[in-house]
């Protein structure tokens, strides 16, 4: 194995881009916005690659880049979040992913209603199950704010769509 | 405690799957070139102004006559008529006070231009971001939030470049 610097970047954005996508859609709820937020983060990696020690390290510096920028404020601009237009192709009253499809809306909608840091909290919580500790590092805040943002998240949440915050998984 | 959320975790693993599979290698590739020539470009530029401004001003020195007319000297902060006034550069310690630091971090630097100043965080596990701060006549400081790689004119309405920006 000869790799590269370059050759391990391309190897890294090749395999991951596509989970980083993912993070990036519940961040912004918008599909292009997520492209442009894991492009912007990507293009800071590649340019801070030769001074990252270990390519392990690549992803995550990205994700980093990513909740970074998503939290800052030049980011707040209010941008209509849309849907690829694909769910309502999904969207079958009676079929089993009804209840599934639902809740998939229901948190769209919610998650438009947050502010970026409680958005940013709860996707690092519940989709990427890192700990208070690990969110608050990543976020550059300290402890308490992850959990106050939480729950304030939470709180927003009940209000808006309580069926995602049932404690069992209803079956369709 | 609320962390077993069945119903939200699945519908944050459903919604996830709308971010697509885009190939974001020569997308990321291409930014990245485009924010290395904006830098290059940006840097050319301040030295060629420092050259240039240099040159003028040793040969405005070396030429005899009167002083240059006040309206020509730079402007000076909250002096200058034609330019609105603007705040003195706040103390580190007092925008750390405004700004929710994680535990060990603080401010080695603070610049300012115009109504803004940007502090350089220093602490464990420090990035490239900056904090940034505006002021505004009768609340004044107000942290405002965080970044890097700024563009002046369009992400903080600056009518001139400023160190802490790229462009």
């Amino acid at each position: 194995m000869s790799n590269s610097i370059d050759d391990l970047f391309c190897e890294f954005v090749r395999t991951r881009s596509a989970a980083l996508l993912r993070t990036a859609f519940l961040l912004t709820g918008d599909r292009h916005l997520a492209e442009d937020l894991v492009q912007d983060a990507l293009a800071r990696t590649h340019r801070s690659r030769r001074r990252l020690d270990d390519p392990g390290h690549f992803e995550a510096y990205t994700r980093r880049a990513m909740y970074h920028q998503h939290v800052s404020w030049w980011r707040r601009r209010k941008v209509a979040e849309s849907l690829p237009g694909e769910l309502a192709d999904v969207v079958q009253p009676g079929s089993d992913h009804t209840y599934r499809v639902d809740l998939k809306l229901a948190l769209h909608h919610a998650l438009a209603q947050l502010t970026q840091r409680q958005r940013a909290v709860l996707v690092l919580r519940f989709f990427e199950d890192r700990s208070e500790a690990e969110a608050a590092d990543l976020l550059r805040c300290s402890v308490g704010t992850v959990k106050s943002q939480t729950s304030k998240a939470l709180t927003r949440m009940r209000e808006i769509a309580p069926s995602l915050l049932s404690t069992v998984m209803e079956e369709a | 405690m609320t962390d077993n959320l069945p119903s939200l975790r699945q519908a944050l693993a459903d919604l996830s799957e709308h971010g697509g599979s885009t190939d974001m290698y020569e997308r990321s590739l291409r930014r990245s070139r485009h924010l290395q020539r904006r830098r290059a470009v940006t840097t050319a530029a301040a030295a060629a102004v420092v050259t240039i401004g240099g040159t003028i001003a040793l040969v405005n020195a070396n030429r005899p006559g009167p002083p240059a007319p006040a309206a020509v000297r730079p402007p000076v902060a909250g002096v200058a008529p034609s330019s609105p006034a603007y705040p003195e550069c706040p103390p580190a310690r007092t925008l750390e006070g405004l700004a929710d630091l994680p535990k060990d971090w603080s401010f080695s630097r603070v610049r300012c231009a115009e109504n803004w100043a940007a502090a350089t965080p220093e602490g464990p596990g420090i990035g490239d971001g900056l904090y940034f701060f505006k002021y505004t006549p009768g609340t004044g400081w107000r942290y405002d939030g965080q970044g890097s790689a700024l563009d002046c004119k369009k992400d903080l309405g600056l009518t001139k470049p400023a160190p802490f920006c790229t462009s």
